[in-house]
């Protein structure tokens, strides 16, 4: 018996070690994009401590992708690209960027094009895996609120995004 | 970080001490279980037993040196614990990972060490380090920002940890782990991610991999929804408690059921034959554990869901129109398949599982089957069948209360006789308040109506009392 135990011991530092180093290296050095987020409603903001975030980018018609409600795809890619519009935070002038085009099947990027997976959601919605973001509690951005900030995701040759920093934006209403 | 690394070394330290002088003052007993069940002196499930026993009834009297130390070792964990949150922010993901690999192996390693030896401080181990990969999937997600699948993580815990619960010498682990599976399946199968939507009207789902609630379910959903559904009944029937062993038949009823009535390819939105589904899946709950020969923990469970979906149907006369809805092929052919298969196996049920008299077990098979019967009533497309329906269910509950006693005393099983007097007087009460409820409205009546009340509990306590009088005599 000791030795199944030990066995499953080995397997659950593997599952660990192997998955802590796959995201330890996933998203260095990868694209940076910097996406706007929308307002969110509050009830989403009860579950503890992370910031509850909704993107204009999630929108599907936005994203021009064609869901049909009889055959929903396991996956979805968007294209986005800078937008002109810039949004002024504490870091400085940040380009916005938007959906710009979406595929089912992976697609075969050009250089400098950037591509997201995600998987369609309820309502019109594309889940990216972004959605949440962990704040510790001495944080200043325990208090962010989805759509006065923006988000700086970092997308990995996979295609899969990742939430590396939020930053409040100075003035939203610009 | 030098005194973070201090505090780390030095709970380490304490910890070994504690641990060290734990282990000089265990017994042996798990190993010496072990060793006489192996040469077949005792069952596994009477060494399952002794070991609980023992657990419930250990008593560790340190000294007061231990004592000193365990204080001085909460206080120094204390300690480690409040430089690790006010630092949160300065550890960085490389550090955490390592801390969490190094916990993971420290609490595996003293849970399968102690596993043969300390009862007690073993189980408290086990449960540790069942919890611990659940906590490395949340410490990760919130240290790489990963959010997505809401049931993943889960399942990936659930797969973690399965080995635990089937390794494990007591079923405590397996208990959990099967009751995570439970719900980790519901949750994933029926619970919506915007449940205020649905209220208000709009469309709405249940998300991720378990999602078989609408427009997103996909095959691999099915397919998994079908797995777990399997591990349930697998581990509960390898696994659990011998009383406990036939509760995943109820687990699967519900799940039927809430298929039956969610937003799947399967829905049925018909009341009629909503009704019928209920009671065609209760009763096949009832009739699949007497066929087992299931403890009675198993069966109550099982008839207190059947006898509710009876006193359901007991309000039947207060509706004003016929049931209507539409129901899908799929629904239809699944409710008409349990409910022929509920009829079916209520009649073949081998006589001694409902009564050691045959008459009587012929007239349980009966009052098993005749409810759906009546519920096919329902499917009429007039409501005056419906009233007839309650009515009938009323006088089939009190005939199924005064089989129940009157069996309770010609068996001798108190049990059967208290159950009776309790559903009459559910039913009694109900409709004395459906009858006479109006009549509360008045100071008067509602004295009236507390005199009626206070009669009727007299008279069922009395005959109560009287039956398992007779019993008490018949048994001298």
């Amino acid at each position: 018996m000791k030795r199944w135990l030990r066995l499953l011991l080995v397997v659950q530092f593997l599952f660990f070690a192997g998955w802590g180093a796959m995201l330890l290296r996933s998203h260095r050095d990868v694209h940076v994009v910097w996406l706007a987020t929308a307002p969110v409603d509050p009830r989403d903001l009860l579950s503890g401590h992370y910031v509850a975030l909704r993107y204009e980018i999630e929108s599907a018609s936005a994203a021009k992708c064609e869901v049909r409600e009889e055959r929903r795809p396991a996956t979805l890619y968007v294209r986005v690209e800078p937008s002109d519009r810039t949004v002024q935070t504490a870091k400085g002038d940040v380009p916005v960027w938007h959906a710009t085009a979406c595929r089912e099947d992976i697609p075969d990027a050009a250089p400098g094009e950037l591509w997201i997976e995600g998987r369609p959601a309820e309502r019109d919605r594309i889940s990216y895996g972004i959605e949440r973001f962990y704040v510790a509690e001495t944080s200043v951005l325990r208090s962010a609120r989805s759509g006065t900030v923006v988000a700086k995701v970092a997308v990995n040759a996979a295609f899969q995004a990742r939430v590396v920093d939020l930053v409040p934006i100075v003035d939203p209403k610009r | 970080m030098l005194e973070l690394l201090l505090a780390i070394l030095a709970v380490g330290f304490v910890a070994q001490n504690i641990m060290r002088r734990w282990k000089s003052g265990v017994s042996e007993l798990p190993r010496a279980l072990a060793g006489a069940e192996a040469a077949g002196i005792i069952t596994k499930a009477q060494r399952e037993q002794i070991l609980a026993h023992a657990g419930q009834d250990r008593r560790v009297h340190p000294d007061a040196a231990a004592w000193l130390g365990l204080i001085a070792g909460l206080f120094v964990v204390a300690g480690a614990s409040l430089l690790i949150a006010t630092n949160w922010e300065s550890i960085g993901p490389g550090t955490r990972i390592a801390a969490f690999l190094v916990l993971l192996v420290a609490i595996g390693d003293a849970a399968i060490r102690f596993s043969e030896r300390a009862v007690g401080l073993s189980l408290l181990l086990e449960m540790l380090w069942f919890f611990l990969p659940l906590l490395g999937i949340g410490l990760y997600a919130q240290t790489f920002q990963l959010s997505g699948d809401p049931i993943r993580p889960w399942l990936v815990w659930i797969a973690l940890t399965a080995a635990l619960a089937w390794t494990s010498v007591r079923p405590v682990v397996a208990m959990v782990h099967t009751a995570v599976m439970v719900i980790v399946l519901f949750v994933g199968n029926f619970v919506l991610t915007d449940p205020v939507s649905v209220v208000m009207g709009s469309r709405s789902a249940s998300a991720g991999l378990l999602a078989i609630t609408g427009d997103l379910q996909s095959p691999a959903a099915w397919i998994l929804t079908a797995l777990v559904l399997g591990a349930i009944a697998l581990q509960s029937m390898r696994l659990l408690p011998q009383s406990h062993r036939h509760h995943f038949v109820g687990v699967w009823a519900f799940w039927l059921f809430g298929v039956l009535v969610t937003s799947t390819p399967l829905q049925i939105h018909h009341t009629g034959w909503i009704v019928l589904a209920a009671v065609a899946i209760a009763t096949s709950w009832v009739v699949v554990l007497a066929a087992f020969d299931t403890s009675l923990e198993e069966r109550a469970t099982s008839m207190v869901v059947w006898l509710g979906v009876l006193y359901a149907m007991t309000f039947a006369w207060h509706l004003d129109r016929p049931a209507s809805g539409e129901v899908s092929a799929p629904g239809l052919a699944i409710v008409a398949l349990v409910a022929l298969g509920a009829i079916g196996g209520a009649i073949a049920l081998p006589a001694r599982r409902l009564s050691p008299i045959a008459n009587w077990a012929r007239a349980g098979k009966v009052l098993l089957v005749a409810p759906l019967v009546l519920a096919l009533f329902f499917l009429a497309n007039d409501v005056r069948f419906l009233w007839a329906v309650g009515i009938a269910m009323n006088g089939l509950l009190m005939l199924v209360a005064v089989a129940l006693m009157w069996h309770g005393s010609l068996v001798h099983d108190l049990r059967h006789i208290n159950a009776g007097v309790l559903v009459l007087i559910v039913v009694l009460v109900t409709r004395f308040l459906d009858v006479f409820g109006s009549m509360i409205q008045s100071g008067v009546g509602f004295i009236v109506a507390g005199l009626l009340l206070a009669g009727l509990s007299w008279a069922l306590e009395r005959m109560r009392r009287r039956l398992i009088g007779a019993q008490k005599e018949a048994v001298a």
